[in-house]
């Protein structure tokens, strides 16, 4: 065994670029499964990072019932009660500050954990409650804030921009990565919310005496449930990334079979002495085994280190839409996870060893004594054809029988295994086609010999298809969803402006003065949205007719509908929430009141894009009869004939409060915004497939680079024959974007399954929405380019390493 | 050196590195091929007559001395002229046949002309395959033709469009004897018919006894004598 391993090792030495590719291919593709792994983790992690370092591992929260809000007398109560608990109130908002979205969190500084957790930094703790507007961050934050000790922040709070001071930057604390640790009188102050807190931490411990002692509009909540609320509310978000950075691994894993199939190539007369020599088939298999493995420890522990830069990048990228979308604000530094690594390289040892294990079984099947070098065996066309066809209806049959996110996941690999089987055969029968409309042509020639390797080209063309179909086709899910979303956003925004509060809800009294004294609007709508135990967002509407129009109902809906919606016998729900609780018309749901929980059956399901959590939606007098709550989120403004918005001034003076207390937007402003956080949300998973794409080059690279090692006697000849160093360049560049473009071209009908997939199954299962299947040729013309640099940039390295050679060496070399 | 000379080769020198030693292959060679002229190069394996052969090509550059092939100082062009030159003044026989496996026979006679960009029509390559005895083999491939068949669809390619000179790399030295001495008859008819000058490289005693006359290559130098 020893001989055969150093027999590899000398093998591996001559053919240092096979080598580099191989290692390049798995390290990328391990990269991106473990970048997205680890920034998935921080995600989760980081959410109550802040909360468990200030109050403590383990412990409960106190939080009021929706609808209400948490007194600060609550937290006075509970204290003064004899046997009373360490409790820690917290205020918690989300500010802004040079463009990023920061959590501002304040407590108690001299709690027991918080100055057990400040306890290193001296002065700290005090320092707070002495500078009430002054903040401690850590390094990551003050780096990304470009701030120092002693220096001003600038932040938006409810539309103010206030002057806070850096007290201290700490070192590490990755659980103040994006927050601002604050004095909680000061943030009150600062948020307008004197005597008021988000939350009061408990110890476990005090379970049965807070619930012995609690108010009904208090409610308790466990950290786990939190977190499972969370890890809930991101699921789909999460599983498409993990999804796709999967996909990486295997395109990656394509470059590994590609380099491995080239060596079995080079080594079958090699194969041949051992076998004739006395080398057994089970030494055989454990010798390729172990080179396999090897190379994909090697790249894997590379792509680790890698990935784990790559979760840093992936992070930035994440932190607004995961505020704007989830309300969450996530770390900055990454843990790196024991768990996660050993995972990610037991997978792609597994994969690996498996994805070759076709190639080592025809390693066996050279008899002994072989030696020449004949092409290696393959499975037949129409085995292939039937594998093909049985993968696809397997993955047909998962898709219809089952209506899991997993299993339409798992349908899509299989359709996508399917097709990575035929697009070899595809391509080559394009490449026939080239050479019988014009044999005499460069293309021709060039391309029509290549029909001669179509086995080390296979796999490269396959992963390039599918990477260029990967990123087609989730440009064309995008720019359907996109085009969706416009579209409903356009039809939903009846109002011709949009007025809120800064911080605060619009009283039942300036309401009343909006609806009755403002002469230049015929209509006012209205909005009040609370969100329930289970994460639900219960919303009160408050519409006239033509903001009616606005909602596109997928069931119910019609002048029924909305009688008994004003009448309080039923509610609608949103599009997302019926498809968690499978939730049909006449279904009942659940709604918790502060006097209880009522049951209304459900009257319309209506399409909304806003929020992958679900709403239920009820009627403003309704709402205000359950919670006693007049107060309005933002009011919509119906426009009179010939009548003309106010500008801001007036309409403040009018509720007698400052212009920066109001925000008013008009129709187009509220569409241009939905539309801002689409597309940012939406980056990140074209940043994944941008990878993935360049994965696939790498892959072509390497099976070219094979190629021209292979087929360099024939180079050789061409050259003696008469085809100069620029032509032989041209030959193979001929050759390498031939293939890239036959590529582009499977990866048309590639694109549209996956775009199909992904709109049709995968949307609606993992954030609970239809999204039409419209297709726009841009993707498509898109990828010519793509394919074009593809093709020019994995045809110039072995163009150069071909044409650079001497003729003569390179013929003697094929003695 | 002859001005009417096709082939002149003036005190040419070339050395390989092998590990840590020079090896001199050949040292100050001479060697003049006139116009039709027919030459034999014999000598022991590894004594450089593939590197002779490949230098009178200018497939290779020689450490010192001049080549000058149809009055044309080869080390003075430079690529690609180098290559366009070597494609029209010389047909390559190898002994390996090197033909293109992806193209059919048709195909790889057809190459040269098309690779050098002159005309030559259907017609030509059938009769000339028809000449070499492969008119029938013309839509096959490579791997589907016996070993003598296939020298002489490289010999046909090396013809086809009609050089001043013929390269030949012992074009028997992958055949058995009987193939071998059909491959030469065709080989010798051919040639006289097209009146190339032929320079073969061989160890093959009764190829060169077909040739007008044979040199010795042994430690670097020619000579007329074994």
């Amino acid at each position: 065994m020893r001989i055969l391993i150093r027999s590899s090792e000398q093998f591996f030495t001559r053919q240092p670029a096979q080598l580099a590719l191989a290692l390049i291919g798995v390290a990328a593709g391990v990269a991106v499964v473990t970048g997205v792994a680890l920034m998935r983790n921080t995600m989760i992690d980081s959410l109550d990072a802040a909360a468990k370092a200030l109050a403590g591992d383990s412990s409960l929260r106190i939080e009021a019932a929706p609808g209400s809000s948490l007194d600060e007398d609550w937290f006075s109560q509970l204290t003064r009660q004899p046997g009373s608990p360490a409790l820690i109130p917290f205020l918690s908002a989300r500010v802004r500050s040079q463009g990023n979205i920061l959590e501002l969190l304040a407590t108690d500084p001299i709690s027991a954990n918080a100055s057990q957790t400040l306890a290193a930094y001296r002065g700290t703790a005090t320092g707070l409650l002495v500078n009430p507007m002054a903040v401690i961050v850590n390094r990551v934050t003050a780096k990304r804030l470009t701030v120092t000790t002693d220096d001003p922040i600038k932040v938006r709070v409810d539309g103010r921009d206030i002057e806070l001071s850096v007290l201290a930057v700490l070192d590490g604390e990755p659980w103040l990565d994006n927050r601002l640790l604050m004095d909680l009188s000061g943030a009150q102050q600062l948020l307008n919310k004197q005597g008021q807190l988000s939350w009061i931490s408990a110890p476990t411990e005090a379970k049965a005496w807070l619930e012995a002692r609690l108010d009904r509009q208090l409610k308790l909540i466990e950290s786990s449930e939190r977190l499972a609320s969370v890890e809930r509310l991101t699921a789909g978000f999460r599983i498409n990334l993990t999804a796709l950075s999967l996909l990486a691994l295997v395109v990656g894993l394509f470059v590994v079979h590609s380099v491995l199939s080239f060596l079995l190539v080079q080594r079958q007369r090699q194969i041949g002495v051992y076998r004739a020599l006395g080398v057994t088939p089970a030494q055989l298999r454990a010798w390729l085994l172990f080179e396999v493995l090897l190379l994909t420890l090697i790249g894997s522990l590379i792509g680790l280190v890698l990935g784990t830069e790559l979760a840093r990048a992936l992070l930035v990228l994440i932190q607004n839409p995961s505020a704007e979308l989830y309300g969450m604000v996530t770390g900055q530094q990454i843990l790196p996870s024991r768990a996660v690594y050993l995972g990610i390289l037991a997978l792609a040892l597994g994969l690996a060893g498996l994805s070759v294990s076709g190639l080592i079984s025809s390693a066996l099947r050279i008899p002994p004594g072989q030696l020449n070098r004949g092409s290696s065996p393959s499975i037949r066309p129409r085995t292939r054809f039937l594998l093909a066809i049985g993968l696809s209806g397997f993955g047909l049959i998962l898709l219809v029988a089952t209506s899991h996110l997993i299993a339409a996941l798992a349908s899509l690999f299989l359709f996508l295994s399917a097709t990575a089987i035929v697009v070899p055969q595809l391509a080559m029968a394009v490449v026939r086609g080239v050479r019988a409309i014009s044999p005499g042509s460069l293309p021709g020639r060039a391309l029509g010999m290549l029909t001669a390797s179509r086995q080390r080209l296979g796999p490269s063309m396959a992963a390039l298809s599918l990477a260029l179909g990967l990123s087609s086709g989730m440009a064309l899910m995008v720019d359907g969803f996109r085009s969706a979303v416009d579209d409903w956003v356009t039809k939903l925004l009846r109002a011709d402006v949009y007025l809120s509060l800064q911080g605060d809800s619009i009283s039942p009294m300036q309401f009343e003065s909006i609806r009755a004294d403002w002469a230049e609007f015929q209509a006012v709508s209205s909005v009040r949205q609370i969100r329930q135990a289970n994460g639900v967002q219960l919303v009160a509407y408050d519409l006239p007719d033509a903001a009616r129009r606005g909602f596109e109902f997928l069931a119910g809906g019609d002048q029924g509908t909305w009688e008994r919606f004003d009448q309080g016998t039923g509610v609608l729900v949103s599009e997302p929430l019926a498809r968690r609780q499978a939730l049909t018309i006449g279904q009942s749901v659940t709604v918790a009141t502060p006097s209880g929980t009522v049951q209304r059956p459900v009257l319309g399901i209506y399409r909304d894009y806003a929020s992958d959590v679900g709403q239920i939606a009820v009627a403003g007098p309704v709402f205000r009869h359950w919670f006693k709550d007049r107060s309005r989120d933002s009011v919509g403004l119906y426009l009179a004939p010939d009548g003309k918005v106010p500008n801001l001034t007036e309409l403040a003076q009018r509720l007698d409060l400052a212009p920066s207390r109001l925000n008013l937007t008009l129709r187009e402003d509220v569409r241009r915004i939905t539309l801002g956080v689409f597309d940012r949300t939406f980056r990140i998973t074209q940043a994944l497939a941008l990878l993935v794409g360049l994965i696939a080059v790498v892959s072509l690279v390497s099976a070219l680079m094979a190629l021209g090692l292979e087929r360099r006697g024939e180079y050789a000849t061409l050259r003696a024959l008469g085809l100069s160093r620029a032509g032989l360049g041209g030959w193979v560049l001929t050759q390498t974007v031939g293939l890239s473009l036959i590529a582009a071209l499977l990866a048309v009908p590639i694109s549209a399954l996956i775009h199909a997939v992904l709109s049709l199954a995968v949307q609606p299962r993992a954030f609970g929405w239809t999204v039409p299947l419209e297709f726009s040729v841009q993707p498509w013309i898109q990828l010519l380019p793509v394919a074009l640099g593809a093709g020019v940039l994995a045809g110039l390295i072995p163009a150069w390493s071909i044409g650079r050679q001497h003729v003569a060496s390179q013929l003697k070399g094929q003695r | 050196m002859s001005s009417d000379a096709l082939l002149s080769l003036h005190k040419v020198s070339r050395s390989f590195q092998s590990g840590m030693e020079t090896i001199r292959v050949l040292d100050e060679v001479d060697l003049v091929l006139q116009p039709r002229q027919r030459l034999a190069i014999m000598g022991a394996s590894g004594s450089g007559k593939s590197t002779l052969l490949h230098l009178s090509a200018g497939m290779d550059r020689p450490d010192s001395g001049s080549i000058v092939l149809a009055g044309q100082t080869l080390e003075r062009l430079a690529e690609p002229d180098l290559t366009r030159f070597r494609a029209r003044q010389i047909g390559l026989v190898f002994q390996d046949f090197n033909l293109i496996d992806s193209l059919t026979v048709f195909d790889n006679i057809a190459l040269v002309p098309w690779l050098t960009k002159t005309k030559s029509s259907t017609k030509a390559i059938l009769d000339l395959g028809e000449e070499l005895g492969i008119g029938a083999l013309m839509g096959r491939f490579p791997a589907q033709l016996s070993g003598g068949e296939k020298q002489r669809v490289a010999i046909a390619r090396a013809l086809i469009h009609r050089p001043a000179l013929i390269l030949a790399d012992e074009p028997t030295g992958s055949l058995d004897p009987d193939s071998a001495d059909t491959v030469l008859d065709l080989f010798d008819q051919s040639v006289r018919s097209l009146d190339c000058a032929v320079l073969m490289v061989t160890h093959n005693q009764h190829a060169a006894s077909r040739m007008d006359k044979t040199l010795y290559l042994s430690h670097g130098r020619l000579a007329a004598g074994a």
